[in-house]
């Protein structure tokens, strides 16, 4: 059993991994809460919290080196979709899948998100890492202007705490294959393997504007290969939409 | 297009121009500041000193070289090169720097901030990861080379803290 630390109602669990973490609490730590006042997702977007759904949060100290970190996002999906996978039966043709670099879908449907935080900032080695975890269990918000749903929608869906042992049992099977970045290959193909289709049609929003282009797998530091116009570009950074989801309910 | 093909008033209102970049240069701390204006681009630089300093960043010299001391000499970095200036806070990583932790929160920091070793200095997201980059020592903000949401390459000049 990982060390938890539950939550009846907190403002942000990765605010409340990142304070312990950097209290000397021993890690890997994780953090869960029934709901959440403040969650957020990228750039301060809020998160709706419904009690019911996932919110949890792991630190965890890594030795990786620090341009490393962002293969946290892509190993942190895979576990989501696995432990998915273990805890429930999900309807046939319901297609569970990543979103480059950490978004949890079914369909082009949002299922889920995952906000990872690092830091190097009190002396040691290596850096401090959180894994947010947010997972639409049983209700999904409406009105965000896309499409979502929940897990429940598609067979009977694991209670939080349940869902959560087997997440920490997924997230520490992976970060033993990962080995700080010198095992990414498996992390890799096991991304590849549980994304979309090569070839799907994606647009990629950029400083400087909107590209359109198709999925192309990831490259061997794990950023999006992406085809624009006959060129294949590594993407690092950006928002990528489906072109599916576009279509569907006019706004990324 | 140069000075003399404009004519007398023309180079006054560069020289002026340039010496207004100048000053600002010295009331800034910044090393280098470019201008585009009206087709005509002025450059105006300076070589950083570190022998305005030195024990800022170097405090223990412990592989002194037993060569005959050469402190006064500017280091290698000439202006515009400030990933070799002493207290720069390289990126390390690609990905896009963010001054503050969030859309209309306070900055982390500014020119002219103290912060101490280990403050957060900006975070860089790659591949939605959000890497607080800290300070390696304590000192002074002396200038801030990116803007708020702007893409860095790896080992790009940050900020330089003297």
């Amino acid at each position: 059993m990982p060390r938890i630390v539950h939550l009846a109602e907190t403002a942000s669990t990765n605010a409340d991994a990142m304070r312990l973490g950097l209290s000397g609490e021993e890690l890997p730590l994780w953090v869960i809460a029934d709901t959440q006042t403040g969650g957020r997702g990228r750039s301060g977007r809020a998160w709706v919290s419904e009690p019911g759904n996932l919110h949890a949060s792991v630190a965890f100290r890594s030795d990786a080196p620090l341009e490393k970190a962002g293969q946290l996002s892509l190993l942190a999906g895979i576990a989501v979709i696995d432990a998915v996978r273990a805890t429930m039966d999900l309807a046939p043709g319901t297609e569970l899948r990543l979103k480059w670099p950490n978004d949890i879908l079914i369909g082009s449907a949002k299922a889920g998100g995952i906000l990872v935080e690092s830091t190097s900032v009190r002396a040691g080695p290596g850096f401090l890492a959180i894994l947010g975890f947010g997972l639409n269990l049983i209700s999904a918000p409406d009105s965000l202007g896309r499409a979502v749903t929940a897990l429940s929608q598609h067979g009977k869906s694991p209670e939080p705490l349940v869902f959560l042992e087997m997440l920490a049992e997924k997230v520490a099977f992976w970060l033993d294959r990962w080995q700080a970045g010198e095992g990414f290959a498996a992390i890799r193909e096991a991304w590849m393997e549980r994304a979309g289709a090569m070839g799907e049609r994606i647009a990629i929003n950029t400083a400087a504007g909107q590209l359109s282009a198709t999925y192309q797998g990831l490259s061997e530091t794990g950023a999006l290969r992406a085809d624009v116009g006959g060129t294949i570009k590594e993407i690092s950074y950006g928002d990528v939409l489906l072109v599916g989801q576009i279509a569907r309910d006019g706004t990324p | 297009m140069s000075a003399k093909d404009q004519g007398p008033k023309a180079a006054s209102a560069e020289g002026q121009m340039i010496r207004e970049l100048a000053e600002l240069l010295n009331a800034t701390g910044l090393t280098e500041i470019e201008i585009e204006k009206s087709g005509l681009k002025v450059r105006v630089a300076k070589t950083i000193s570190i022998t305005a300093a030195p024990q800022a960043y170097a405090p223990a010299p412990v592989a002194a070289p037993s060569a005959a001391p050469s402190e006064a000499k500017p280091p290698a970095a000439a202006s515009g090169d400030l990933s070799k200036h002493p207290g720069a806070v390289k990126s390390p990583m690609v990905g896009t720097a963010y001054r503050s932790p969030e859309p209309g929160a306070p900055l982390f920091c500014e020119v002219g901030s103290k912060v101490n070793q280990g403050d957060t200095l900006l975070i860089i997201e790659a591949m939605k990861t959000m890497n607080q980059i800290p300070a390696p020592r304590s000192g002074t903000v002396k200038a801030i080379l990116i803007e708020n949401a702007q893409p860095v390459e790896y080992g790009e000049p940050l900020i330089i803290i003297e």
